[in-house]
């Protein structure tokens, strides 16, 4: 009857099961968003009254078969800054100029953090406008010489 | 319309501003699509205080959100001939204003950027945020 590990999952599940984890016999549904529904038997009560009374063991009865495909949204996970993994960090350490390569979530999350990371640069209006004349002014320089 | 995000925008993307946030979010969300000049990046990467970490962001936000636009002779030859009537020190002040517009025009591409002044000397075309 007991056929495999006891697994963490998400609060969703959880709540459909009353808060218990289910044994494998067949009695889970998946709905059409392929979550998994267990559904409580008359002898599922039974089960929980003798758990409550210290007559069995919870995980006697109560467990995970170890197939039993949870989907990984699923399973609590801390969620990790993407600056904080080994790679960022590594590129992080990098001199300025060194190739950069990203996948599209990197690139996504990354961007998303970057709004307002830098209260402490000028206007942006105020900082082209002093970047541009120099620009201009080497520009307009370079074709004085070629006269 | 696409648009072309003028290099301020960048730099009020790290500061925080509203509008600027609001510009790169919608390109961010797949609303809306957008290019940059590759005179931004000379702009911005000639200013001391920007380092690696916004190395970083840059390449983000232009590797998969951004369109890269190129100056292309054509353009160039048009932004010298709006340069052309104007005098020294104005051309000096405003040579990188009259490039990246005549590359929007080029892309028929709407200009966002908080520089309306000097923009407007050249190209109608043009939008603050």
């Amino acid at each position: 009857m007991t056929t495999g590990t006891l697994v963490r999952v998400s609060q969703s599940a959880k709540e459909a099961s009353h808060d218990k984890t289910l044994d494998c016999d067949s009695r889970e549904t998946q709905s059409s968003e392929g979550r998994i529904q267990p559904q409580l038997l008359d002898q599922d009560y039974d089960r929980v009254q003798s758990i409550e009374r210290g007559d069995m063991y919870f995980s006697d009865y109560y467990s995970f078969p170890y197939d039993w495909n949870i989907q990984q949204s699923e399973v609590h996970q801390p969620i990790v800054n993407v600056w904080d993994t080994p790679k960022m960090k590594s590129l992080l350490a990098e001199p300025l100029g060194t190739p950069v390569a990203l996948t599209k979530e990197e690139a996504t999350e990354i961007v998303r953090l970057a709004a307002g990371r830098r209260p402490d640069l000028p206007a942006g209006e105020d900082l082209v406008k002093e970047v541009r004349e120099l620009l201009g002014h080497s520009l307009m320089e370079r074709l004085k010489r070629m006269d | 319309m696409s648009d072309l995000y003028d290099t301020c925008v960048f730099i009020d993307y790290w500061r925080g501003d509203t509008g600027a946030v609001a510009l790169i979010e919608s390109v961010r969300a797949g609303e809306k699509s957008a290019s940059y000049s590759s005179l931004s990046a000379t702009e911005l990467w000639q200013y001391p205080k920007l380092g690696r970490q916004e190395e970083v962001e840059f390449v983000a936000l232009t590797s998969y959100f951004l369109q890269e636009a190129t100056l292309s002779t054509a353009a160039a030859i048009k932004a010298g001939q709006w340069l052309r009537p104007l005098s020294r020190s104005a051309r000096m002040r405003v040579a990188a204003d009259a490039l990246i517009a005549a590359t929007a025009e080029e892309r028929e591409e709407r200009v966002r950027t908080r520089n309306l002044k000097d923009f407007q000397k050249f190209y109608s075309n043009i939008q603050t945020y």
